[in-house]
């Protein structure tokens, strides 16, 4: 799922929000999605739904494609699959009583008769858990729980067997989350309903799912059952991210070292070429002429790629770069400063020392090129080749990590 | 899983609390009725700790943040109460003497920036107002606390806009202005909840770092027991209902061990995890109904109606009018718990605790 920028000439690279990722959901079950915001979960949720169309690919629902689906075809496809939003306040209308709003969808499929829709929606409300006097009420009378039932409500109005359900509790407090969840439980128990669940919150995934994806960069990481998944991470990413939650009672295992991850995840528009995880991953594999760098000069060279990369990324204005080519107005010594303060405690070999400073000079002028030198002396498996699906266990969990490949330390052991 | 482990570090730094607030009660009024917001809370910071305030939203804990930096605007006023920082009572003597020594960090990172402005310009001003820099120093020093709080490329980050910034990056330079003025109490309100879990734990690791290099004190205000479990050497529980009071302090490593009050436990075991091992059992309490308003007098326990530790017959709030409810007796109803020492540094407020969980309380 691609999304570009439209304009006739040249224009930017298309935003990659999924790429390339392939996955099943068994009739009946839970799939969880987790990664950070911005990875594109969301749009992932959209494009099986057919709010968004794919550019390349296939989604097969019982042996039809949906993405080739128009017309009555679709329509068809979207009775099958309702859709709860993150945010129950936004996803209701103002205007439209309760009844109304879950009245919607069976008015829009034209659903029976009016009278049996009607029917219909109390037996909605009585299913969430909502009493019939809601029916009259407006969204605004309304507890964020209870407008998110209100949400599930709709969702379910066309009896769907699929329900996509994006970050349905990340909304709402705590104590209120547990409710809501109980109710997703006892509804999929009673209507032998499939979820697609999406949320950022580990804990809510291991509570509900069945298997779970781990998403970073529109690319799924690792895919298996949710207490192997959480038991044993096999992707550093998976690792590093069940690391990062804070407190006693994480669904992480217990010996799980933390880590806290450099940065934030890269631009969509400009994905790594190689592993999407490289420039965060700190499990990343040296590069073979500095196998036996210490870790600490190593994330120090990491770190002050991305700082090169984030230089040469800069959209600048043309007074900007007129002001830079000659040299005025620029901060002249901040890419030395940076360097000074990135490797004062490392010893880098001499080789290393050479580039990293030779980086520092045309940095300024030029940091495409000082990115490209540094680029190919520090050049690491990772950074060239995508990492292909390598099964992890016997439950048929599948990872994607260069480090599964013989040659390499497993990345638990790193 | 090791962030090192917050200690009690009270014992270590005197007895003199940096910020002492005592029987704070801040009321909003509005022409339909009295929100008691805040409704009679008390807690001490001391120089270099860091106290934990939790509770659900809607609970007061912004409003009581908002009212320690004298922030609280129309309609709402601090009806009674001291907030004593330094020796000073600021509540009586205004905050302009001490402006600067108190700073606070906000949930949303984009709200709290300026769009039109740069990043640099918005730190700038801080340390224009608070310690008079400006032109070059000011612009340098932007750039050293830039660098301080963990930005790569401070030098031409500072030239930047808000939307230049992720969401991380723009709390780190929120943080940034909060350091400018040098305080000795940062606020943090919620200051991880917009940020995913990779972004959170490198802003709690800064936290950590910047509090160990410049002694602050920390007041952080969150929802989430890990969160606080981590950051905090001490725990101050709102009641998130009718009005917040302060529920349950204690040292940070006992509280999910030994807590005293339903509502406490119910907080944290609430959250959605699997494998929860807390006492009294491994089921999750639950709210039996919604949050109460905050609104109308207070008598009696706030949180009687979502309270999983109540014994009392209570109609539920949807079918009982106010007379069936009036006539229905309950000690938890009428009057309103003192808070009460139980073990050393565990202090809370519920009347039925000693007889439902065997502790053993003692009067202070």
């Amino acid at each position: 799922m691609y999304y570009t920028d439209g304009s006739l000439i040249g224009g930017e690279p298309p935003v990659k929000a999924v790429d390339g990722i392939s996955f099943e959901i068994a009739r009946g079950e839970t799939l969880g999605l987790v990664g950070e915001s911005g990875c594109g979960k969301s749009t992932l949720g959209r494009t099986i739904v057919g709010l968004e169309s794919a550019t390349d690919g296939t989604i097969t629902v019982d042996g039809t494609d949906i993405t080739e689906l128009s017309g009555s075809g679709l329509r068809e496809w979207q009775q099958r699959i309702g859709m709860v939003f993150q945010d129950p306040q936004e996803s209701l209308n103002d205007r439209q009583t309760i009844g109304e709003t879950i009245n919607e969808p069976l008015k829009t499929h034209d659903w029976k008769t009016p009278a049996e829709r009607e029917k219909r929606v109390f037996t909605l409300l009585d299913q969430v858990g909502l009493r019939e006097e809601h029916f009259y009420r407006y969204p605004h009378q309304f507890s964020g729980g209870q407008r998110q039932r209100i949400g599930i409500a709709r969702a379910l109005a066309l009896e769907p067997e699929f329900l996509i359900l994006d970050e349905p509790v990340s909304a709402l407090d705590v104590s209120v989350q547990a409710r809501v969840i109980n109710l997703l439980e006892r509804l999929q128990d009673e209507l032998g309903l499939t979820y697609l669940f999406i949320a950022h919150d580990l804990s809510v995934i291991r509570h509900i799912a069945d298997r779970v994806a781990v998403m970073y960069l529109g690319n799924l990481m690792e895919v298996g059952p949710t207490e192997r998944v959480f038991d044993s991470p096999a992707n550093p990413y998976t690792r590093s991210l069940l690391s990062a939650i804070p407190g006693s009672s994480t669904p992480a295992p217990d010996d799980l070292e933390r880590v806290t991850l450099r940065g934030t995840p890269p631009n969509p528009r400009h994905p790594p070429a190689g592993c999407p995880f490289a420039t965060r991953c700190p499990a990343k594999i040296k590069p073979p002429k500095y196998e036996n760098l210490s870790d600490e000069a190593f994330d120090a060279i990491e770190a002050f790629r991305d700082v090169l990369r984030d230089r040469s990324r800069r959209e600048t204005g043309l007074s900007s770069r007129l002001k830079r080519r000659l040299g005025v107005g620029g901060d002249g010594r901040s890419v030395a400063v940076i360097v000074d303060e990135l490797f004062k405690t490392v010893d880098l070999p001499p080789k290393a020392q050479t580039v990293i400073d030779q980086a520092a000079e045309t940095a300024e002028l030029d940091p495409d090129e000082a990115l490209a030198t540094v680029n190919e002396e520090f050049n690491s498996v990772c950074d060239r080749e995508s990492p292909a699906e390598h099964e992890v266990d016997e439950t048929g969990r599948t990872s994607r990590c260069l480090r599964h490949r013989a040659e390499y330390a497993s990345p638990e052991d790193t | 899983m090791s962030r090192p482990a917050p200690t009690d570090r009270r014992a270590t730094r005197g007895d003199e609390p940096l910020l002492s607030v005592r029987d704070l009660r801040t009321v909003f009024y509005t022409d339909k009725e009295t929100i008691h917001a805040v409704d009679g809370i008390s807690f001490d910071i001391y120089p270099g700790e860091t106290v934990g305030l939790v509770g659900e939203s809607g609970s007061g804990k912004s409003v009581t943040a908002r009212s320690i930096l004298g922030l609280v605007d129309e309609p709402g006023a601090i009806e009674n109460g001291e907030i004593r920082f330094k020796n000073t009572e600021l509540v009586e003597e205004g905050w302009d003497d001490r402006r600067g020594e108190i700073a606070i960090i906000f949930q949303d990172p984009s709200n709290a920036l300026n769009p039109v402005y740069t990043i640099g310009n918005q730190i700038r001003e801080a340390l224009n107002i608070h310690q008079g820099l400006s032109g070059a120093a000011a612009r340098e020093r932007a750039i050293e606390l830039l660098e301080a709080v963990g930005i790569p490329d401070a030098p031409r980050r500072v030239d930047e806009y808000p939307h230049q910034f992720s969401g991380g990056m723009a709390q780190r330079a929120v943080i940034a202005i909060s350091l400018a003025c040098d305080p000795d109490l940062l606020v943090c309100d919620e200051p991880t909840t917009a940020l995913d879990v990779t972004i959170q734990a490198q802003i709690l690791d800064l936290l950590n770092d910047l509090q160990a290099e410049e002694d602050l004190a920390i007041l952080f205000i969150t929802h989430d027991m890990g969160v606080i479990e981590e950051t905090a050497d001490r725990v101050t529980l709102s009641t998130p209902v009718r009005s917040s009071r302060v529920r349950q302090r204690s040292a940070c490593s006992r509280s999910r061990s030994t807590r005293t009050r339903p509502r406490c436990w119910r907080v944290s075991p609430a959250g959605p995890h699997q494998t929860s091992n807390y006492p009294p059992s491994k089921e999750r309490y639950r709210h039996r109904t919604g949050r109460p308003r905050p609104a109308g007098s207070p008598h009696g326990v706030r949180w009687l109606s979502t309270s999983a530790g109540r014994r009392f017959p209570t109609p539920s709030r949807s079918t009982a009018g106010p007379s069936t409810r009036r006539r229905v007796s309950s000690p938890a109803r009428s009057t309103i718990p003192e808070v009460r020492t139980c073990e050393f540094t565990h202090t809370g407020g519920c009347r039925h605790r000693s007889r439902e969980r065997g502790h053993v309380t003692r009067d202070p």
